[in-house]
């Protein structure tokens, strides 16, 4: 990278700090208040915390029944993401480097779950898990969330591999390769920063996804996290200090997950793609 | 060109597109055949049906206060194209430049995207507050005191105030989406452009964004596609209220079909929520396409 | 060009997927088989497992009650498991309403009164328990039941009671304009919300962003001291309209109140909790809620005894009883209809254990208000016993049990815009009117 002048710098830096702080208070906000006593917190939710209450987090750790929920959301998760993510690369890549008759078609398909309100699919979806006697079982929850994030998986994934240079499965046709190794060698690795891109998107979507499991799971032992988080909040009465708690809990590995993928996204392996 | 090798890969195409296709015909699809067969119908949700044809889509497109919702979906739809996408482009610009402390900017950039509705509404319910919100706070700091407003309350900034919202929350998106397409433009495009003499913003503008033409196009159709489906921000800042002045669509549809058990009447919207957000797109396909030409 | 190395790892990739899908599989399989077991054992009559859908997750002391209270039905019961699926209350209803369409409710079930409950009777979703009314003859009034009476029939029994009109009062800012007590009558009323204002004082803290609040806590009680009691029964059964004078002035009542700017200007963007904290902070003199948030504003607060309590005042000319409070029957315990023989059996035990004396004798305990004529613990709270005197006068019905939801929300929106200047009484009135013609 060339040096950049100094205006650009301060612009930049500028801009960016803005950005940041803009986004870093909330969180601080919400770190504050979660050592902070209900009363403390209804006086005066801008205060600083008398004693950090660290209880607040135990506490909540068993209210939000993290002991399960965790663990489920961390498998249901996973799973539909790698589904998700695997089948919709795949899909992708035909529908972007090949011609087909139906390909417009198709692709008009998978537009369309993209475009349906969620609460509207909730009777269906109810409906439809109940016909496959699936109800109350980790893959009722799986399947949605892989059907529906396929959509925007597909789309997004679709969108980047049709601006590939159209020479470039070439090499590997002429190496003899077959389609699908030629999917996994040149196309998959200079997919690389995309498909990170929507392996974040999944995940986030998965981790935080509430009205599917909210009616689709009954049993205590299956349910996920974003349930146990909506459990501070009563008809009229909220715990929100608490809750904060378990939302810090609950930010963390989404965190943890995103610092793990960012480094991906700007990983560019376009000097050996085009090489190829 | 594959063109030729293809013809012998009928089957891998079908073996390709075939398990995607399953679960997404299986369980994406069918809810949506289902949704417009509820939507001919009049149905509390329990009970019989009866069939009503188009009745509830009358019904609806009569509605003054359905029309307010469009409104106000169109609304968070502009703002967040104009929004949204050139604050992404310009943060993934900046952070594709190899600055120090891009790794923290990218962290910091995203966080609004994982934070819980819960606290999206806390923090932005206390920017806004009237008396001792944080923006007139400011406006006051500045002698600006008569610029002071109820920014949620006030029908006439709420969906602006909301839309400011909205653009915080999810500007990261297209950062991550944009910084990932950043990757794929070639080096030698840029080394290039810098041997016809083209620097800094020219070089931006007249090479990388071009570069970047699939994937602006990709992140319209979705940002399109997100504020037709915008729901949890809405709920949580006003509730669609005061009085129905910022209940975009999905809200009103929630409202119908799971509050007032309509649920018949809320398919039908749900439908044309899919048909306008259809529309929309495919008018901006149609004009990203002729300008492909 | 292609390595081996990267097929391997295709190889490898795929067959992780494959495993976490089979895992998951296998989970089902294995929590399916569970219950099967459980389905399985009941022909032996060793344990019956019945499932109940409740909203009690938020730690509140109500919500402790009554896990305690199942926990220890399950041990006096060793043949009887109860499976609990605690439902973030927030979302309980559109759960209900999802599984009500699907045919599929659990075998209890936690429900509302009134119009919330009709469609599930009309549905048949769930049982009549008539035969079992005998066990609560003694301690639950008439009043408490008639809720959840549908057609003749008793579908459940409610465990609490929520007064919703209360006036929580801030005692020195109205000492301050020279109220030493709450006023009693609306003119006085109005004098102190137009003191408080000169004085610089928010009069009423109102957190409307959920809409219900001015319908439940204010519109339910403003029109009762107006119209009198039966009001809203009769514009159910169409012998009176929204558009009676009576209603009408009722609805102007919160439309004078915004006029004055009685109410924080953010009240439309703020939760109920919030308001709540409003009142809480001495930001304002007053809040209306209902008989459950004592616990945040007096009972759980150290400064508890700044707040008083007090009823809505007497309207000049109204036809309602001014010792009336507004008040509605909650959680009501619902069977669902069709069960087996054995696990009616159970749940019907379970309903009579539940809901019984000592449930209601551990909640006025712990500070919550009960629907059963039962004698007050030495050791409850002093504010649970003052604000059992202030609302034992008498209940008036509360606006959402009785009117149905579709009228509500119209009615919920009309008075929301009354609070920002747009729309009449009149025309608030005339929209209700039409929302209950246009049904059926």
């Amino acid at each position: 990278m060339k040096k950049k002048s100094p205006l650009f710098q301060i612009f930049a830096y500028t801009f960016l700090s803005l950005f940041a702080i803009m986004n870093i208070i909330p969180i601080f906000w919400m770190v504050v208040n979660s050592f902070k006593e209900e009363q403390e917190y209804a006086a005066d939710p801008f205060s600083f915390p008398e004693t950090l209450n660290f209880s607040n987090y135990s506490k909540a750790w068993d209210i939000a029944n993290m002991d399960t929920y965790f663990l489920n959301s961390l498998i249901i998760t996973f799973v539909s993401l790698i589904v998700t993510v695997l089948l919709g690369a795949l899909a992708a890549y035909f529908l972007a480097r090949f011609t087909f008759r139906l390909r417009g078609f198709i692709y008009g398909l998978f537009l369309l779950g993209m475009l349906v309100p969620i609460h509207a699919t909730l009777i269906p979806i109810f409906l439809i898990m109940q016909k496959m006697s699936l109800i109350d079982t980790y893959l009722s929850l799986i399947l949605p969330y892989t059907a529906f994030h396929l959509s925007l998986t597909v789309f997004i994934l679709e969108g980047f591999m049709r601006g590939f240079p159209k020479d470039l499965e070439e090499s590997g046709v002429m190496d003899g390769a077959g389609i699908f190794r030629i999917f996994w060698s040149i196309i998959l690795p200079i997919t690389r920063p995309a498909m990170a891109t929507v392996v974040i998107l999944n995940f986030i979507y998965n981790w935080n996804e509430y009205l599917f499991a909210l009616v689709l799971i009954t049993s205590n032992s299956l349910k996920t996290l974003p349930l146990g988080l909506a459990n501070f909040v009563g008809v009229e009465t909220a715990s929100y200090t608490l809750q904060m708690s378990a939302l810090t809990i609950a930010l963390i590995p989404i965190l943890i997950f995103y610092l793990l993928l960012q480094k991906q996204l700007v990983t560019g392996m376009t000097a050996g793609a085009v090489k190829g | 060109m594959l063109v030729h090798t293809l013809k012998r890969n009928k089957l891998a195409i079908f073996i390709g597109l075939f398990p995607a296709l399953v679960i997404y015909l299986g369980i994406a699809i069918i809810p949506i055949g289902l949704s417009f067969y509820y939507s001919i119908m009049d149905w509390n949700g329990i009970g019989d049906m009866k069939v009503v044809g188009m009745d509830n889509y009358i019904r609806i497109l009569s509605d003054d206060t359905f029309w307010l919702s469009v409104q106000n979906n169109v609304m968070i739809m502009i703002t967040g194209l104009i929004g949204q996408l050139p604050l992404g482009l310009i943060m993934a610009l900046l952070l594709n430049k190899g600055l120090r402390g891009s790794g923290f900017f990218r962290t910091v950039g995203f966080m609004p995207v994982v934070i819980s509705s819960v606290m999206v509404s806390l923090i932005w319910g206390m920017v806004y507050n009237t008396e001792y919100g944080m923006l007139n706070g400011i406006l006051s700091f500045l002698g600006l005191d008569s610029w002071r407003q109820n920014w949620l309350g006030d029908a006439k900034w709420s969906m602006l105030s909301i839309s400011v919202a909205y653009i915080w929350q999810n500007c990261g998106l297209y950062m991550v989406i944009f910084l990932a397409a950043l990757q794929n433009i070639p080096e030698e495009v840029n080394e290039a452009a810098e041997l016809d003499g083209a620097t800094g913003w020219r070089r931006t503008i007249h090479v990388t964004i071009p570069m970047l033409r699939n994937t602006i196009m990709v992140a319209v159709v979705y940002s399109i596609s997100n504020s037709f489906r915008v729901f949890d921000l809405i709920q949580v800042l006003t509730g669609g209220g005061p009085a129905h002045q910022t209940e975009v669509m999905t809200i009103y549809m929630y409202n119908s079909a799971f509050m007032n058990l309509r649920y018949g009447y809320g398919s039908a919207v749900s439908i044309l929520i899919l048909l306008f957000s259809l529309v929309v797109i495919s008018v901006i396909n149609r004009l990203g396409r002729e300008k492909d030409a | 060009m292609v390595n081996s190395k990267q097929t391997k790892k295709l190889a490898l990739l795929t067959m992780a997927g494959m495993l976490a899908l089979f895992t998951a599989a296998c989970g089902n399989s294995s929590n399916s088989s569970n219950s099967d077991n459980a389905n399985g054992s009941e022909g032996s009559g060793e344990t019956i497992t019945l499932n109940m859908m409740h909203p009690w997750t938020s730690p509140n002391v109500d919500n402790e009650v009554y896990k305690a209270r199942i926990a220890k039905f399950e041990e006096e019961h060793p043949g009887i498991v109860i499976q609990q699926d605690g439902v973030p209350a927030a979302q309980y209803k559109t759960k209900l309403r999802t599984l009500a369409a699907a045919n599929n409710l659990a075998d209890i079930n936690v429900v509302w009164p009134g119009a919330d409950l009709a469609p599930l009777v009309e549905g048949s979703l769930v049982e009549p328990i008539d035969g079992l009314m005998d066990n609560w003859s003694a301690i639950l009034p008439e009043s408490a039941l008639a809720g959840f009476e549908v057609g003749g029939h008793q579908y459940a029994i409610p465990t609490k009671q929520t007064f919703v009109d209360i006036v929580y009062y801030n005692k020195a800012m109205f000492s301050q304009v020279g109220y030493d007590q709450f006023p009693d009558t609306y003119e006085k009323f109005i004098d102190a919300v137009k003191k408080l204002k000169a004085a610089g004082i928010t009069p009423v803290s109102l957190g409307n962003k959920e809409q219900w609040p001015l319908q439940s806590s204010y519109l339910s009680i403003i029109g009762d001291r107006l119209t009198g009691s039966d009001f809203l029964t009769k514009v159910v059964a169409k012998e009176a309209k929204f558009t009676d004078p009576d209603f009408v002035k009722a609805l102007s009542v919160i439309d004078e109140l915004s006029k004055l700017g009685a109410f924080n200007t953010d009240a439309n963007n703020m939760d109920s909790v919030q308001g709540q904290d409003y009142f809480i902070q001495e930001k304002a003199a007053m809040h209306i809620s209902s008989s459950t948030v004592d616990a945040r504003i007096r009972i759980n607060n150290e400064q508890g005894d700044k707040f008083g309590i007090a009823l809505f005042p007497k309207v000049e000319g109204g036809k309602g009883d001014p010792v009336k409070s507004a008040g509605v029957v909650q959680y009501g315990i619902a069977l669902k209809s069709g069960l087996d023989e054995k696990k009616k059996a159970a749940a019907e035990e379970f309903l009579k254990y539940f809901v019984s004396e000592d449930l209601y004798k551990e909640l006025i305990r712990n500070g919550v208000v009960v629907p059963a004529t039962v004698d007050i613990p030495e050791d409850a709270s002093p504010y649970l016993k003052e604000m059992l005197e202030l609302t034992g006068n008498g209940t008036a019905p509360v606006f959402d049990s009785i009117i149905p939801t579709q009228v509500v929300d119209v009615v919920q929106n009309g008075i929301q815009a009354l609070t920002i200047g747009r729309g009449t009484p009149e025309q608030v009135a005339a929209d209700a009117q039409e929302a209950i013609d246009q049904m059926n």
